[in-house]
C-alpha cells in the first residue's frame, strides 16, 4: 500500500497512521469546499477530484438535511456495500474543519475504522494547518501560455 | 474560490453550468467528455434520475496541463434546472469561479430563462459573490431548431445579457459552440489569477 | 433464544468479569453491554475499543482456523499482563468479556459457551 500524497505536509503522519491502523484501502482528507488536503490509494488526480466533489456534496446535503430535520448536522456516515464499505466523517484542526472519506473491505470493520478515526481526529486537533506557502503566482506570459494551452485543448475559437 | 496552491504548484477552478431545466447543461458536459483525450479528463459523474434529468449535479474534472509552471485543473459542474431543486443549486454554487449560463433559445422558454438567471443572481448573492463581477458567459443553445421556434440572438442578448458578457450560439447536441463557450469562461477565470495573483483561500 | 440483555447480565455477574458485551461479528459495534465494574470516574472506557478489536481479531482467528481446516473456533482467550479477553462466536454476533487475572477462568468460559449455545 502506498504512502499518502499530501498537499499539506502536516497531515502526512496522522493520515499514514490512520491508513495503517484502520487498514483502509483508500482515503481522502479534504476541506468542506472539496479541495483535497491528502490522499492515499488513488493514482489519478482526476479520481481524487471526483471523490472530493461527491464527498463535499454529500456533506453539504447531509448537513442541510440534518438542519431541516432537527437543526443539527450529521457527523458521520457509513455505507456498507457488498464487498467494500465507505466511511465519511468530520475532523478539525484549530478552527478549520475537514472531511474524511475512507474505503475498507473485510480486512477491517466499521468498529475498527471508527476507533482509529477517533484517534486521527485527536491527532489532528493537536496539529495546526500550515499557512499557505508563499510564492510567485502565475505571472510572466501567463496570458500567452493560457491561450496556447486552451488552443491545444479546445482548439482556437471558431476553428473547431 | 480559485485555489492556487504554491506548495504543490497547482491551480484548481470551479465552473458551473447554470440554466433552466432541459436547456442543455448536461449535454454540454457530455460533449466535452466525449471529445477530450483520456489523459486530459477524469470520469464524468452524473447524479441523475431514472428519466435522465440531473438530480444533484454532473461533474467533470479537466486537466489543462501546465500554465506558467502551475498544474491547472478545472472542475465542471452542472446544476439541476428544475425549479424545485433550489437548495441543490445553491450547494453546487459554493466556491464557484465562473458560470456558463445555458439559455434555451426556444421562444416559449424565455420566461424560464429569465427566472433561472434571477435565481442565479440571488444564489450568488447569498454566497457572498457579486453577480456583476463573477466571470460569466452566456450560451444560447438549441440554435438548430426552426427559426420560427427560437428567439433571435439580439432578443436573447437584450433580455438576458445586460452585463454584455461574451455570448455564444450553440447546438450542444452536436457540439456546436460547446468548446468556444468553455474556452471563453476558462480564459476569463484564469485571466483573473494572473494579476493580481490570488492566494490560497 | 435468551434476550441479549440477559446474556450480558448473566455474564457480568460471574466473579472476575469486568465487562461483558455482545458485539456485531462483522462491524465490531456493541449491540449490548454491561457497565464496566470498578472503573474510576473519568477513566477511559475500554469497551468500544475492546469490542471492535476483539471482533476483528476473532474474524482473523476464524479465517486462520478455516485455512488450517480446523473448522470454526469455539473459544478465544487472550492473556495479557493485567487480565484476559474472552471471545466466543454466536452466529452474527460475538460475546466478549474483559476478565481479571484472578477470575475463575473455567467458570467464565463455561458461562460464555452456554450463553453462545443459547444465543444460537
Amino acid at each position: 500500500m502506498s504512502d499518502p500524497t499530501v498537499a499539506e505536509g502536516w497531515v502526512a503522519a496522522p493520515l499514514t497512521r490512520l491508513k495503517d491502523d484502520a487498514r483502509l484501502i483508500s482515503g481522502v482528507l479534504l476541506y468542506p469546499s472539496g479541495r483535497a488536503v491528502g490522499q492515499f490509494g488513488f493514482s489519478n488526480a482526476a479520481d481524487v477530484m471526483s471523490i472530493c466533489a461527491l464527498t463535499s456534496a454529500i456533506n453539504a446535503s447531509a448537513r442541510e438535511l440534518g438542519r431541516q430535520l432537527d437543526g443539527k448536522p450529521f457527523y458521520e456516515m457509513h455505507h456498507a456495500g457488498a464487498e467494500r464499505q465507505v466511511f465519511m466523517a468530520r475532523a478539525s484542526a484549530g478552527a478549520q474543519e475537514f472531511l474524511f472519506v475512507g474505503v475498507f473491505d473485510r480486512e477491517s470493520s466499521f468498529g475498527v475504522v471508527e476507533i482509529y478515526f477517533a484517534e486521527f481526529q485527536k491527532a489532528l486537533e493537536k496539529l495546526h494547518p500550515e499557512k499557505p506557502a508563499a510564492g510567485v503566482g502565475p505571472s510572466g506570459d501567463f496570458e500567452g501560455e493560457l491561450n496556447r494551452s486552451l488552443d491545444a485543448l479546445f482548439g482556437p475559437i471558431g476553428k473547431r | 474560490m480559485s485555489v492556487v496552491n504554491y506548495g504543490t504548484r497547482e491551480i484548481t477552478c470551479k465552473i458551473v453550468y447554470y440554466g433552466p431545466g432541459r436547456s442543455g447543461k448536461t449535454t454540454n458536459l457530455q460533449h466535452i467528455y466525449s471529445q477530450l483525450p483520456e489523459e486530459r479528463k477524469g470520469k464524468m459523474v452524473s447524479l441523475a434520475t431514472e428519466t435522465d434529468r440531473t438530480l444533484f449535479f454532473d461533474f467533470l474534472p479537466l486537466d489543462l496541463g501546465t500554465i506558467s509552471g502551475f498544474a491547472t485543473r478545472f472542475q465542471l459542474y452542472t446544476v439541476p434546472g428544475q425549479v424545485y431543486y433550489a437548495a441543490t443549486r445553491k450547494l453546487v454554487l459554493q466556491g464557484v469561479d465562473g458560470v456558463v449560463f445555458v439559455a434555451d433559445s426556444q421562444s416559449r422558454q424565455l420566461a424560464e430563462n429569465i427566472e433561472s438567471l434571477q435565481d442565479l443572481h440571488a444564489n450568488l448573492a447569498d454566497e457572498g459573490l457579486d453577480p456583476r463581477t463573477l466571470p460569466l458567459v452566456m450560451q444560447y443553445n438549441k440554435r438548430d431548431l426552426p427559426a420560427g421556434e427560437i428567439s433571435s440572438i439580439k432578443d436573447l442578448d437584450e433580455t438576458l445579457n445586460f452585463r454584455d458578457v461574451p455570448n455564444f450560439s450553440a447546438t450542444a447536441i452536436t457540439g456546436g459552440g460547446v468548446f468556444e463557450t468553455l474556452r471563453s469562461v476558462a480564459s476569463l477565470v484564469l485571466s483573473r489569477l494572473s494579476a493580481p495573483a490570488t492566494k490560497d483561500s | 433464544m435468551k434476550a441479549l440483555a440477559q446474556v450480558v447480565a448473566t455474564l457480568s455477574h460471574v466473579p472476575g468479569v469486568v465487562a461483558a458485551m455482545v458485539v456485531g461479528a462483522t462491524d465490531g459495534l456493541i449491540v449490548e453491554t454491561s457497565p464496566v465494574i470498578g472503573s474510576a470516574a473519568g477513566s477511559t472506557d475500554p469497551r468500544k475499543h475492546t469490542a471492535a478489536l476483539a471482533a476483528y481479531l476473532y474474524s482473523k482467528v476464524t479465517r486462520a482456523s478455516d485455512a488450517a481446516r480446523l473448522g470454526t473456533p469455539a473459544f478465544m482467550r487472550l492473556e495479557a499482563e493485567r487480565g484476559h479477553i474472552f471471545v466466543v462466536g454466536a452466529r452474527d454476533v460475538v460475546l466478549v468479556t474483559i476478565v481479571t487475572t484472578d477470575a475463575n477462568l473455567g467458570r467464565v468460559r463455561l458461562e460464555m459457551m452456554n450463553a453462545a449455545r443459547e444465543k444460537s
